[in-house]
């Protein structure tokens, strides 16, 4: 274990391993982890009709009028819009007098006869928002808005200043009001009905729909989490290996350190990487669920602490057997035109699995219950329900089958291969 | 000047991938000290070299190589391999990976400027050492590999293909080398170089398809070779290995 160790930091040591193995992927995955917490703030914000009302209304002036802030050097909504309907002389179409000078940040209507149109519907939209509303048939600010014969128009923009100020509209305070208002309608009726639980023959107590809120952001953190670290671990025994091949030092290494302490030094640089990146989105996500969706977060999950352990543990394995089916179906079958398929074997399996299982609730009946509990029961074919565990509250029995299977069967594709991995090392 | 000898061993060994038999050798016991392993392409070099470091693990049977006190070599601890295009990292430096390679082996970076001094001297690594790996040609390579073999102080040195490519003034090099190592420790040379052998090995190994074609001194295993041909324990090891191939292509 001692020389494992020594050889994992020695290795390390490579600048391009330490680049490639650590840097670069801890901070892809430190993005994805982001880009997640994103997704799951505006899911949860989106479906949240207090969060949604109380949004709206606290920030009323302050965080709109940073938009007007930044066009004008003001928060202050701008004086009443002046309409400015361009003429025709001799030398072309100008502005009827100089306090119609165009402005970048006015708001141009393009039609072909300025005389006779009406720009009520606009000064409506930009009254307060813009200094100028020109009504025109060439002329060109940052915003253009063609409208033809018919009335349909077409919008112009020509700097990113354009589109901050066709912005301003959707900032007006009476579409605020009518917005909390919509909001408040939908959250009278949905208190009306209270808490909603949904009952199917393979759930004891059945789905309580009101705690998803909580618990569907909660299992697709982990589960994510759980999918981006076996792919960091995969990926680092892959290029530790294909870095050592590419050089052609593979088989000197190996057999100056020795197999066993050399493979025990990969999994250790593979727990290293898979550590790293745990130690730096753990927090991160623990902390991000608890701001976006309320220090509540954790609660809403109706499963007691040892069963979500089984749970992790379960989804480890499930999806550590697929990533390494998929792995070593493609190494084998990197040669032929068709290794791309192998890659993707076990996820269109999961999917056909995925298919069945959300098929079989269209027929509420306790055959297709059945069916469910046999499908999350089978390994790489029950991975969205096992995924899906703590939202959908599957029993237990399935879970562990399912454990059970994939641990017999990882230990199986390792062993079963490692003759062919052994015998195809420096190719790999 | 005592020169070190090695047995090599194998008992009903079987090595297969997957369901093809790679190597099967009932029964050998063959001692020397430059061990020349000859065979046409496919004969099992490679096999025999990997199941020897132990990358191999033989599907039956047994392989080992002894020293003459008759302890068991391990690969880790007492051989070193040196493979046919040389194995340096591309893009580090050859003092780097010199450092490298010292650490792993005995735990200091610095091991090649005094113990393995010679090497570096004997091999011209040191107008090397702040080359990349990339910038290298592959006898430059195969050198650098050639004295962090020597660094690890092996009992058993395995060279795969050591001399292809090297031209007259370096092949005379390594040859030299190799006989001045020879008092401390042993060689398994796989080469086509049929030229060199002769001049070299003190036990030749010759493979086919898989198995012992023959095994014995140089004038042995030529005459063994080219049996029932005219004259056959007169010819040189090349012709014997060119009479050797007719056959198997007739």
């Amino acid at each position: 274990m001692r020389k494992s160790l020594h050889l994992a930091l020695s290795l390390i040591r490579i600048p391009h391993l330490a680049i490639s193995l650590f840097l670069f992927p801890l901070l892809i995955s430190l993005v994805l982890v982001f880009v997640q917490l994103v997704a799951t703030g505006l899911l949860v914000k989106a479906s949240s009709l207090e969060t949604a009302t109380s949004h709206i209304a606290t920030k009323r002036q302050a965080d709109l009028s940073t938009i007007r802030r930044i066009l004008y050097g003001s928060a202050n909504l701008r004086s009443t819009v002046k309409i400015c309907r361009w003429i025709d002389d001799v030398e072309g179409e100008r502005p009827p007098d100089s306090e119609c000078a165009p402005d970048r940040l006015d708001v141009a209507i393009n039609v072909s006869d300025p005389s006779s149109f009406d720009p009520s519907k606009y000064v409506e939209l930009f009254n307060g928002q813009v200094d100028r509303l020109h009504v025109c048939r060439t002329c060109q600010p940052d915003v253009v808005i063609a409208v033809d014969s018919s009335g349909v128009a077409r919008s112009e923009i020509y700097s990113m200043y354009g589109m901050l100020v066709l912005s301003l509209p959707y900032t007006k305070s009476d579409l605020r009001d009518q917005k909390i208002q919509l909001m408040r309608n939908i959250s009278d009726v949905k208190k009306s009905f209270g808490e909603l639980h949904l009952h199917l023959p393979d759930v004891d107590g059945g789905i309580g729909v009101s705690q998803l809120q909580g618990s569907v952001p909660f299992t697709l953190n982990i589960g994510l989490l759980v999918l981006i670290g076996l792919w960091l671990a995969l990926r680092a025994h892959r290029r530790v290996l294909d870095y050592f091949s590419h050089n052609n030092v593979l088989l000197p290494l190996v057999a100056a350190c020795g197999k066993g302490p050399f493979y025990t030094a990969l999994w250790m640089l593979t727990l290293l990487r898979v550590g790293c990146f745990l130690g730096a989105s753990i927090p991160m996500v623990f902390f991000g669920l608890k701001d976006i969706a309320g220090p509540k977060v954790f609660e809403t999950l109706e499963m007691p602490l040892w069963q979500l352990v089984v749970w992790l543990l379960v989804l480890i394995t499930a999806f550590g057997l697929a990533t390494v089916i998929a792995s070593i179906a493609e190494l084998k079958h990197r040669h032929s035109v068709l290794s791309f398929a192998y890659k993707v074997m076990p996820i269109l399996i999961a999917l056909f699995g995925a298919a069945m299982w959300g098929g079989s609730f269209i027929l509420p009946t306790n055959s297709m219950a059945t069916l469910r509990l046999w499908l999350s029961a089978v390994p790489v074919v029950g991975m969205t329900p096992i995924f899906l565990a703590p939202i959908i509250k599957l029993p237990l029995i399935p879970l562990l089958i399912h454990g059970a299977c994939s641990v017999i069967l990882l230990k199986w594709a390792l062993t079963h291969n490692a003759r062919w991995f052994a015998a195809h090392l420096e190719e790999v | 000047m005592t020169d070190f000898r090695v047995s090599l061993e194998a008992h009903d060994l079987s090595v297969r991938y997957t369901e093809l038999v790679a190597l099967e050798i009932p029964r050998l016991v063959a001692h020397g000290q430059i061990i020349a392993v000859l065979g046409h392409n496919g004969a099992g070099k490679s096999t025999l070299i990997k199941a020897l470091l132990g990358l191999l693990i033989p599907h039956s049977g047994s392989l080992q190589v002894r020293d003459s006190d008759g302890l068991i070599l391990r690969p880790e601890e007492h051989m070193a391999f040196c493979p046919e295009n040389g194995a340096v990292f591309a893009d580090i430096s050859v003092e780097s990976y010199l450092r490298l390679w010292c650490r792993i082996k005995h735990d200091n970076p610095r091991y090649y400027l005094k113990t393995g001094a010679t090497y570096v001297e004997r091999l011209s690594i040191t107008q090397l050492l702040a080359k990349k790996g990339r910038e290298l040609s592959k006898g430059q390579r195969r050198r650098v590999q050639t004295a962090l073999g020597f660094m690890g102080d092996p009992r058993l040195f395995l060279f795969d293909e050591p001399f292809d490519g090297l031209d007259v003034q370096r092949t005379n090099d390594l040859m030299e080398i190799v006989e001045e190592e020879r008092a401390k420790r042993a060689f398994l040379i796989s080469s086509h170089r049929m030229d060199v052998m002769e001049r070299l090995a003190d036990l030749v190994l010759v493979l086919r398809n898989g198995s012992v074609a023959s095994v014995g001194s140089v004038p042995e295993v030529c005459a063994d070779l080219t049996h029932g041909l005219v004259d056959g324990s007169s010819r040189s090891l090349t012709d014997a290995m060119r009479s050797h191939l007719q056959s198997m292509r007739e």
